[in-house]
């Protein structure tokens, strides 16, 4: 089965980014299909490469990447939600004039077209969120 | 892209329009998506039957006016605008305070509303 995936809470503080992880990896496990993860609302936290996590804890956006790498599954953050928080890519970054960008490897800002499109094609779109 | 080949989505408002943004970006994601020619309704239940209040004055709060925002789907070709009875009548809301004509529908047509969508999107 081809699964899409939205998730609406940011990292560590809901249960929802762990949820949307862990079902991606037993469905990949089982020999199904992630077309794509979309982050909206606080999920755009979920694409920051600049968070610092104490060695002995999960380092949720950088599974996400490397989800993304070995399963080339692809990790959409919605542009909006993402300019509203300070989760920029290097082009959204210049766009702005803020000099920097933070969007960790393996995702990419995209729009809401996008999570309409996986809704279409997928066999099941899932929402994890509180 | 025939009906028949359309999609049913439907769109599930649970929570209070103001204290956090859950509300406004669902709004948001309904009226950009709106443009993607499926079929498209929305559910307002629970504390989401606050977003439907008329005279909204968020003012103090420094948001966006919500009420002003959601009268929008009125100017969308959307296949239904429902409110969930039950959670109406338990925060003591009567129909003729909505701020746009929703349908009200008891909560056991609503579970069978949601069971005939392809995309159930709930925030």
């Amino acid at each position: 089965m081809k699964f899409a995936l939205l998730v609406n809470e940011g990292p560590y503080q809901h249960q929802a980014a762990d949820s949307a992880w862990h079902f991606a990896c037993a469905a990949l496990a089982r020999g199904h299909g992630i077309s794509r993860v979309f982050f909206y609302h606080d999920g755009v936290y979920n694409g920051t490469r600049l968070g610092v996590v104490p060695q002995d804890e999960r380092h949720i956006p950088e599974r996400w990447s490397a989800l993304a790498e070995e399963h080339g599954v692809d990790l959409v953050i919605c542009v909006a939600a993402a300019q509203r928080r300070g989760i920029l890519d290097a082009a959204e970054g210049r766009r702005h004039g803020k000099g920097t960008d933070n969007l960790a490897e393996g995702f990419r800002i995209g729009g809401l077209g996008q999570l309409i499109e996986s809704g279409i094609e997928a066999d099941r779109l899932l929402v994890f969120g509180d | 892209m025939g009906v028949a080949d359309k999609k049913r989505i439907l769109y599930v408002q649970r929570r209070a329009p103001y204290g956090s943004l859950y509300a406004q970006e669902a709004l948001e994601m309904l009226l950009m998506g709106a443009a993607f020619g499926q079929r498209v309704s929305i559910a307002f239940l629970d504390d989401g039957v606050f977003q439907l209040k008329a005279d909204q004055q968020p003012g103090a709060l420094g948001m966006k006016n919500y009420g002003r925002m959601v009268r929008a789907l009125e100017l969308h070709d959307l296949e239904g605008i429902y409110v969930e009875r039950e959670s109406l009548a338990e925060r003591n809301i009567e129909s003729g305070q909505l701020v746009l004509p929703a349908e009200v529908l008891p909560r056991a047509e609503l579970s069978q509303l949601m069971a005939a969508q392809d995309m159930v999107l709930s925030f």
